[in-house]
């Protein structure tokens, strides 16, 4: 897996300002086999070999190189860098039976076999398109459906482990950058709104609302009662209206603290570009200020196509080590991202300058 | 020797496991090794960073797991599924079912966890090529009706019924909603109005019910 491949987060469409990317999980389990928690080793490696089957069939008709391993097989840090770049969950990553995963060459497209679900798809995209994946999600699913009968029950739909999934076994989100919502405390309130919606917002690294570089997860929490495309729909439409608040607070906030904010933006520029020791959970703030230079207009980066989501993504702590490949169990990880930052980092034009 | 959670800090304290004979070793700093015995480490997502705490606790549910495994149904004093044998308190602790007939085991439960983690409970989404029927009371009603279903009449004139049911339950959830508010506004008259109305339209739910059962069989 280390060729140089381009991967789903280094695409880059049409930047946005806030949705960083859009992600859709459906559940599935198949009939004839306990859920998770109650199945047999044997089944489960049983479950594994035949599902792992289809990987040549998804590859033919998808149309782009697919691969397919035993997730449990693989090293530790192997796992980590497939969990930080999305494409496995917490409950795969975790289990001790045999796993399986199908996995596209850009890891936008991953098929979980014997997690927490006996399947779960999972199609991930840069910025907002929650169609074009759950197209590609649902052609997944029928794909698997044509081979494998699905535990499903009339009332109750797709039947799955978790009463958090059933019905739908959809699971829609968008990962939002949210400075000024989450700086200003109003992402507490926005949240328990969502909750009527039947939507839910938590913070990706961190607990609870705050989260180091302001990112966050808009996800569905209903299943049931809802079709697939309400959940999804419902979805966007709460989320272009978050955008909008998003958008105004930070003009709004900027209005009100020039010189505070303007002074946060070169700061973090001025650690980024010297720090000789970089913590993961600092660079993502720190990185999270100068896009929020950027879109206010105080910052310009040199490089258009520098792109500050995917730097993100790739100083995570196993994500870093894979890029360098530098096994020196000596070297701390945070002088590692120290220096990788650096390189990655773009020159800056000032708003003066120009 | 760096920390093998954080990989930062020099690594104080080597744990050794030896699993079936296999053993592995891993290296801790000391605050790494604090946050996991406290259970609060940020990491503790990583199936690698043995919860030391744990571990006993670990052993005694298995244990205990096996000892249930070996009794006698009989000996149990609870719901068993019979397929793959969930038990229903552990079913209580995980919230997780084992198998897609747990469904029916448990139903009477599975029916209140879902209104308490999802506000509806009937699918209306999308239906699989092939379905399979696990739930009881409609395992009668499907058989006989051969492989396809779903994507014809029958399926139009289902989904209306769930819809219409579906409204319903709305509305009543905003009955309920609005019965709140005027208990907190202490304007018992109109709660009183209210709980009336939610009343008739429970009745009324319940009958459709009765009519929608007889339909199908």
């Amino acid at each position: 897996m280390k060729k140089k491949i381009t991967k789903w987060y280094m695409e880059r469409n049409d930047h946005d300002d806030v949705i960083v990317s859009s992600r859709v999980r459906l559940a599935r389990n198949l009939s004839g086999y306990n859920f998770g928690r109650m199945l047999s080793d044997e089944d489960a490696g049983r479950l594994v070999d035949k599902v792992r089957a289809m990987k040549n069939e998804i590859e033919g008709r998808e149309n782009v190189p697919y691969y397919s391993c035993n997730v449990s097989k693989l090293s530790p840090r192997d796992k980590e860098v497939l969990f930080e770049s999305h494409a496995i969950s917490r409950d795969l990553y975790s289990k001790e039976q045999p796993t399986g995963l199908i996995i596209s060459e850009d890891d936008s497209v991953s098929i979980m076999i014997n997690g927490r679900d006996h399947i779960k798809i999972s199609t991930i995209t840069t910025g907002a398109n929650m169609k074009k994946i759950m197209t590609v999600a649902n052609r997944i699913d029928d794909m698997i459906d044509s081979r494998f009968k699905y535990a499903y029950g009339e009332k109750y739909g797709y039947l799955t482990s978790s009463l958090a999934d059933v019905g739908t076994g959809l699971k829609a989100s968008y990962l939002l950058f949210l400075p000024a919502l989450s700086s200003s405390g109003k992402l507490e309130a926005i949240g328990s709104e969502l909750s009527r919606f039947g939507l839910m917002i938590k913070g990706v690294y961190g607990d609870g609302v705050k989260s180091p570089g302001y990112l966050h997860r808009l996800y569905n929490r209903r299943t049931i009662g809802l079709t697939e495309a309400e959940i999804y729909e419902g979805l966007e439409v709460v989320t272009s209206q978050i955008v909008n608040l998003e958008k105004k607070q930070r003009h709004e906030w900027y209005d009100r603290n020039r010189s505070d904010i303007e002074d946060k933006v070169y700061r973090s520029y001025g650690v980024l570009k010297y720090a000789r020791n970089l913590e993961f959970k600092d660079a993502l703030t720190l990185l999270a200020q100068i896009e929020l230079g950027r879109f206010l207009g105080i910052i310009r980066p040199a490089d258009v196509s520098f792109d500050i989501f995917r730097l993100m993504m790739e100083i995570q702590p196993a994500m870093l080590i894979n890029v360098m490949t530098v096994d020196d169990r000596e070297t701390s990880i945070d002088t590692i991202r120290a220096e990788y930052v650096r390189k990655k980092l773009p020159k800056i034009k000032t708003e003066k300058e120009d | 020797m760096i920390c093998d959670i954080c990989r930062r800090n020099k690594a104080t304290i080597i744990y050794t496991e030896v699993i079936n004979g296999e053993k592995t070793q891993r290296c801790f700093c000391d605050e790494c090794a604090a946050l996991m015995n406290s259970g609060l480490s940020g990491k503790k997502n990583k199936p690698e960073s043995p919860q030391m705490g744990s571990i006993l606790s670990g052993i005694l549910s298995k244990y205990m797991e096996r000892c249930v495994e070996n009794m006698a149904p009989s000996d149990r004093n609870e719901t068993v599924c019979p397929t793959c044998g969930m038990t229903f308190s552990s079913f209580m602790k995980e919230r997780l079912l084992g198998c897609p007939d747990c469904y029916s085991t448990f139903s009477m439960v599975v029916e209140k966890q879902l209104k308490a983690v999802q506000p509806g409970t009937y699918h209306v989404g999308k239906v699989p090529s092939n379905p399979e029927v696990f739930e009881k009371d409609n395992a009668d009603a499907l058989k006989g009706k051969g492989k396809k279903r779903a994507k014809g009449k029958n399926a139009d004139s289902k989904s209306k019924t769930q819809k219409k049911s579906r409204l319903l339950r709305d509305e009543s959830a905003d009955l309920k909603e609005q019965l709140k508010n005027a208990v907190e506004a202490e304007d018992f008259m109109l709660a009183a109005r209210i709980r009336d109305k939610i009343k008739e339209m429970e009745n009324e739910k319940k009958d459709n019910k009765v009519v929608h059962g007889k339909k199908r069989s």
